[in-house]
């Protein structure tokens, strides 16, 4: 009887794995963006479902030491003829491939689900690594609470210490690259930027390096064969510095690189409009190019006309606008990515991007969201509700024919780049 | 005739009590079956867990199949040669009874080429064949028991200790029990504690009385009845003697 398969099939985590890698898999969705799916941001929400299950795991891996004590085994397993590490080994071993398969499952659903929506860019195996070493971590932590405390407060330790660790990842703590070493530190990624695989390396190392100490410690508790335990200590001590090592040595980079990243072009006449995106919002291209068309078409007969526009990886907004669109703010986190990206058109056309308009003599303070509310198109942002009075006047311009709203744009240029609008200005 | 357990002078404190709950025992078990006798918190489990590695002896000298067993670490491959049946023996529930064995054969390092005969002997033993591949929490009291026989035998120890093996066993089990332990007391010791005297009438050729930790009697049945015999208490001569024991105590 080959000892892991007996593990496998009687470990209590066959009944944790399967639901915590689903659970796993429905928080790494709802984190995840709506509309288009990159595999950083795969890494990114998969670390974050590894943090929610964290203590679980820790939970569970303590309970499943505790098997000889909950099941009065103890006589019969200290009366063995094997060591304790033959012993709880195979045990420990199959917990870590239940866990190992439970984040497959997890990877698998946020894969599936990002595949369906479109994936362009290239997997960082490193960043996919860490939820699975986050795991491992929180079940080893667990087994080995079990192991030294022999009692169920060793369920409550390990749910306290993990949810401590994952702490660390929710308040400003310095130095900062104690933050990076935690295995649940999750790293967004900016678009423009790529993860680096030399902190990556460090984090993982560090994180592999406190699971072997953990263990070591187990090892000299519970079965002290002197070389073993000595050794065992040693390589976890010796990836805990490189880990750090690495770590510290990429401050200056951190977990992500700069990247001029490769763009992808949409391109169409009457109105001539040429859009550069990046690859991962081909998803929403179509619906970015239909939305972006009706805007160069209002604004053809303007000085507002447009033909061209790039998406700005990293946008920023003065007091001094432009005067007209020239850049494509996309935002991945928006479940309407080409309305969203109309409504930041505004800050570089008008002069009421750095806040509320007030209503100055003259001026009528719902004139700049009429005319947003129209410029965007028919469907309004979630949670807007427009009183009647600004409703029927989005109603009139939306009534207006192509020709007639060239027209009225170009008569109300400077009422748009100024933010300043009166009543009788719409129709 | 080869001495499997000597003990001399062996006193054993287990868990926060003050005083030892065995106190300066001194005799010696052979092969043949040996009953350890005696009132619950007499101390015999106290004095088998201190046999089998469990708990160290405070005093004395423990020796067992040659190996003293009062040393702070006993070598795994000692365990090869005892076979135990914990009082309260757990198990993992959802192990079937073959399963269960098995087990109890990997922990005794059975090669792994001989687990599936051996395991089917020890089944074959206890009468458990038919139950082999039921789950171990759906056997009956008895079953299960005997599961725990088979676990503690699988691996032909040479010294069997059995705590109060009988307990849950309906009275055709104990009979088969009995048959059972007799076989198995041909080629090896077993030492099992019982506070049932009829079970020790008809299994023992050797009787241990434990009383508050201390040894009060040490001897065959014959000699235990002749303490009895003029002793007005109790249904049979060896209940006699065993009361008798008790009251001189």
């Amino acid at each position: 009887m080959n000892a892991i398969s007996r593990e496998l099939r009687h470990s209590s985590f066959r009944f944790s794995a399967v639901p915590l890698g689903v659970i796993a898999g429905i928080v790494g969705i709802s984190n995840a963006y709506p509309v288009v799916a990159t595999w950083g941001d795969t890494a990114t929400v998969l670390v974050m479902a590894a943090a929610f299950t964290g203590p679980f795991w820790a939970g569970f891996g303590a309970w499943e030491s505790l098997r000889d004590h909950r099941r009065e085994l103890t006589s019969s397993e200290r009366t063995a003829a094997r060591s304790v590490l033959q012993i709880k080994g195979p045990q420990y071993g199959a917990a870590l491939i239940w866990t190992a398969i439970s984040t497959l499952i997890a990877f698998a659903i946020v894969t599936i689900r990002a595949a369906a929506i479109g994936l362009y860019d290239l997997p960082s195996i490193l960043a996919l690594s860490v939820p699975l070493v986050a795991n491992l971590f929180s079940v080893t932590l667990g087994y080995v609470a079990g192991q030294l405390i022999h009692r169920w407060l060793a369920v409550v330790v390990a749910v306290i210490i993990v949810t401590a660790i994952y702490s660390i990842d929710l308040f400003p703590v310095q130095p900062s690259w104690v933050q990076a070493l935690s295995p649940y530190h999750r790293v967004l990624l900016p678009e423009g930027t790529a993860f680096n695989p030399a902190t990556f390396i460090g984090q993982l190392s560090f994180a592999l390096g406190l699971t072997g100490i953990l263990l070591s410690i187990a090892l000299i508790v519970r079965a002290p064969e002197a070389l073993r335990s000595l050794t065992a200590t040693v390589a976890s001590g010796a990836l805990i510095f490189f880990g750090c090592t690495m770590v510290i040595g990429q401050q200056g980079q951190g977990f992500l690189f700069t990247t001029t990243p490769r763009m992808m072009t949409l391109t169409a006449t009457n109105p001539q409009l040429t859009l550069h995106i990046l690859p991962s919002y081909a998803p929403v291209a179509d619906q970015l190019h239909a939305s972006w068309m009706r805007v160069a078409s209002l604004f053809e007969k303007s000085d507002l006309r447009f033909d061209s526009l790039t998406q700005d990886l990293n946008p920023t907004y003065g007091e001094n606008p432009r005067g007209k669109p020239y850049r494509l703010d996309l935002n991945p986190n928006s479940d309407d990515i080409a309305g969203d990206s109309i409504d930041a058109m505004f800050r570089d056309v008008e002069r009421c991007a750095t806040g509320p308009v007030s209503a100055s003599e003259g001026t009528w303070a719902a004139g700049p969201i009429v005319f947003q509310l129209w410029v965007r198109g028919d469907r309004l942002p979630r949670g807007i509700r427009l009183d009647p009075e600004t409703s029927a006047a989005v109603d009139r311009l939306r009534q207006l024919t192509l020709p007639d709203a060239q027209l009225w744009v170009a008569d109300h240029t400077e009422q748009i780049r100024s933010c300043q609008w009166r009543e009788t200005d719409f129709p | 005739m080869e001495q499997v357990v000597v003990a001399r002078e062996v006193s054993v404190r287990y868990g926060r009590s003050h005083s030892p709950q065995v106190k300066r025992v001194t005799t010696h078990i052979d092969r043949g079956v040996t009953a350890l006798v005696g009132k619950n918190g007499a101390g015999k489990s106290t004095l088998i867990k201190a046999m089998v590695g469990l708990v160290r002896p405070e005093e004395g000298e423990l020796t067992v199949l040659g190996v003293d067993v009062s040393q702070r670490r006993l070598e795994p491959t000692h365990y090869t040669r005892i076979g135990y049946l914990p009082q309260d023996f757990g198990y993992v529930a959802s192990f079937t009874t073959r399963e269960f064995v098995e087990y109890g054969a990997w922990l005794k390092c059975v090669p792994a080429r001989s687990i599936k005969s051996a395991v089917e002997a020890a089944l074959d033993v206890v009468g458990l064949t038919a139950a082999a591949r039921t789950k171990m929490r759906k056997l009956s009291g008895g079953m299960r028991r005997r599961a725990g026989i088979a676990q503690a035998l699988v691996h032909d120890p040479e010294l069997l200790i059995l705590d109060e093996p009988t307990t849950g066993l309906d009275p055709e089990q104990r009979v088969r029990f009995r048959e059972l332990i007799r076989d198995l007391a041909t080629e090896r010791a077993v030492l099992l504690s019982s506070h049932l005297i009829e079970d020790v009438r008809a299994l023992a050729n050797h009787i241990l009385i434990l009383d508050e930790g201390q040894l009060r009697f040490d001897g065959t049945v014959d000699e235990l009845e002749r303490r009895g015999s003029e002793f007005r208490s109790g249904d049979s001569p060896l209940e006699r003697g065993y009361l008798a024991v008790l009251a001189d105590a």
